[in-house]
């Protein structure tokens, strides 16, 4: 067996991010062509790398990793480090090394992934995109069938990782693009471009996705990942929308279910406004109560766990039309652990502690 | 820089708005976005307000500082026109009128999840907000004529009522003026006006 797969011929073994894109390769979309280590963890791909990347035939590479379970939007801030880009040639086996160890314990946990299970590992050649970015086939919050594209100049890392203010448009079924926020990145047409793009892949895949894409110098949309977004309103739901039946974990606290939804994530004690430059994208947000100044920290929470309201309080309605896992009510939920990564059931109203062992 | 006279509305629009450009706090406070550009520099040097994570680059919000002098500079402006009572009277009235409003919105966001027992029909669901801008316009009257910063309200409200006919977002969205995030506002102004927190 040989460690190293052609991406076009990726399967199972190879993660979903990779078989996703093998898929599209042979398809005939845009996908930059490369190779995965399914098992990146172990040695047994060494010597075969070097050949597939003289063929693949670029100066640099983005690696990246392409865990089993790692489809969910949320997902991708319960691992640290698992994406390195501009990666030259000789650099390259230790960058695989270093996404394949940074996708370990916590992340597998925070998933109930077997611990030491295979990490897939996707080398592919490095763009120089003009604009990048992500285009929902769902309007994210209304859940309306529409085309949300946002883009940001260069490459989409800082949008994907939730610190760039992108772009934002929006394309009918028609193909008409409307500018939501101008911020000189993407023409109509390119908008429609890459809508376009989108929509071939949600036919393709079949469901609403979330398709990460970059836009080249030559005019070509190219597609780095697709997920799905499941359907439904407000619905981009976390990593454990599918594992919340799996109530292993200590429980830490129960209060009012108030946005349906299961998320994983570090919790972030917010004990006021001068805190929020502490919390970081893809932590649980944890606090007495919100007022208006917490929607944007909302915005890029995995979840939010309130000690006051209920069902109907503010926090709860902002929660639910942000797609956000949330329980309020929870009495001393100030008192969580800061740092501890748990795991949000909103639909249950719990909070349970993620095991790393 | 406490003794400028249009501080008052800049944090009071930041307190009320969450977070806010400087055209939205002009728009808000109802001063010339110059002056108020200014003003948010100023504020930002004494540690009233800052930059705010995650959201646009030009956006401001409150520091805790800023809070806290928003709230004696709105202490000092309600004692000067007598308005405490009146205040604190809306305030512990407010509990069904908010149960209207925030019971309507979450019967519609169940709805459009799919978890309603029985789903909502909009029209039940815009008929109790309209109910509530009903209440809104009386209570608005009363703290409108101790305290002219309070109009507005109901005329916001009644607009996101008027768009919500024709796209539900209106109704709870948090990318426009709806419905909720206009009374978030108000719930907000009143728990400030009175030096209260949530």
């Amino acid at each position: 067996m040989t460690g190293v797969v052609p991406l076009r011929a990726a399967d199972a073994r190879c993660g979903t991010k990779a078989r996703t894109l093998g898929r599209l390769l042979r398809a005939g979309l845009a996908v930059p062509d490369g190779v995965v280590i399914p098992r990146a963890r172990g040695t047994g791909w060494r010597h075969d790398l070097p050949p597939h990347l003289g063929a693949l035939g670029a100066p640099t590479f983005a690696v990246r990793s392409s865990s089993a379970a790692e489809d969910g939007a949320r997902a991708s801030y319960a691992g640290q480090l698992r994406t390195v880009l501009h990666v030259p040639r000789a650099e390259v086996e230790d960058a695989v090394r270093e996404v394949a160890s940074a996708t370990a314990a916590d992340y597998e946990a925070a998933l109930d992934l077997p611990a030491g299970g295979g990490v897939a590992v996707l080398v592919q050649p490095m763009l120089a995109p003009v604009a990048a970015g992500v285009a929902v086939t769902r309007h994210p919050v209304t859940g309306v069938v529409t085309t949300v594209v946002e883009a940001v100049p260069g490459l989409g890392e800082p949008l994907v990782s939730g610190r760039a203010d992108p772009e934002r448009w929006q394309v009918d079924r028609g193909g008409r693009a409307r500018v939501d926020r101008a911020r000189d990145v993407l023409s109509p047409p390119r908008a429609e471009a890459v809508a376009r793009l989108a929509e071939s892949v949600e036919r393709l895949l079949g469901g609403p996705q979330d398709v990460e894409w970059a836009l080249d110098a030559g005019g070509t949309v190219w597609t780095l990942q697709a997920r799905p977004v499941t359907t439904g309103p407000a619905a981009r739901p976390g990593p454990g929308a599918r594992d919340a039946g799996t109530a292993r974990g200590a429980l830490l606290g129960t209060g009012t279910p108030a946005g349906p939804g299961t998320a994983c994530g570090r919790v972030r004690v917010l004990r006021g406004l001068d805190d929020l430059p502490a919390f970081l994208p893809g932590e649980v947000l944890v606090c007495r109560a919100t007022s208006p100044a917490w929607t944007p920290a909302l915005a890029r929470a995995a979840a939010v766990v309130t000690e006051v309201g209920g069902m109907l309080s503010h926090a709860a309605i902002v929660a639910r039309e942000l797609g956000l896992p949330a329980v309020t009510g929870l009495a001393r939920a100030r008192d969580l652990p800061d740092g501890a990564l748990v795991r949000v059931d909103g639909s249950a109203g719990t909070v349970r502690t993620v095991v790393t062992s | 820089m406490s003794a400028a006279p249009a501080l008052l509305p800049v944090l009071h629009a930041l307190r009320v708005r969450g977070v806010a450009d400087a055209g939205a706090v002009a728009a808000r406070a109802r001063l010339p976005r110059a002056a108020v550009e200014d003003l948010l520099l100023d504020a930002e040097a004494a540690g009233l307000v800052a930059r705010v994570p995650f959201a646009g680059p030009q956006d401001w919000s409150l520091t805790e500082r800023g809070t806290t002098h928003g709230e004696a500079l709105l202490a000092s402006e309600l004692e000067a026109l007598g308005a405490r009572p009146v205040v604190r009277d809306v305030l512990d009235g407010f509990g069904p009128l908010n149960d209207l409003v925030t019971g309507a919105c979450t019967r519609w966001q169940l709805t459009e999840l799919g978890l309603a027992g029985p789903p909502a029909a909009v029209a039940d669901v815009l008929r109790d907000l309209t109910r509530a801008a009903g209440g809104l316009a009386a209570t608005e009257a009363r703290l409108a004529d101790r305290l002219p910063r309070f109009a507005g309200y109901h005329a916001r409200f009644v607009t996101a009522l008027d768009l919500a006919r024709d796209d539900t977002a209106w109704i709870a969205g948090i990318d426009r003026d709806s419905a909720h995030r206009v009374w978030f506002e108000l719930h907000e102004d009143l728990l400030a006006t009175l030096g209260a927190r949530r």
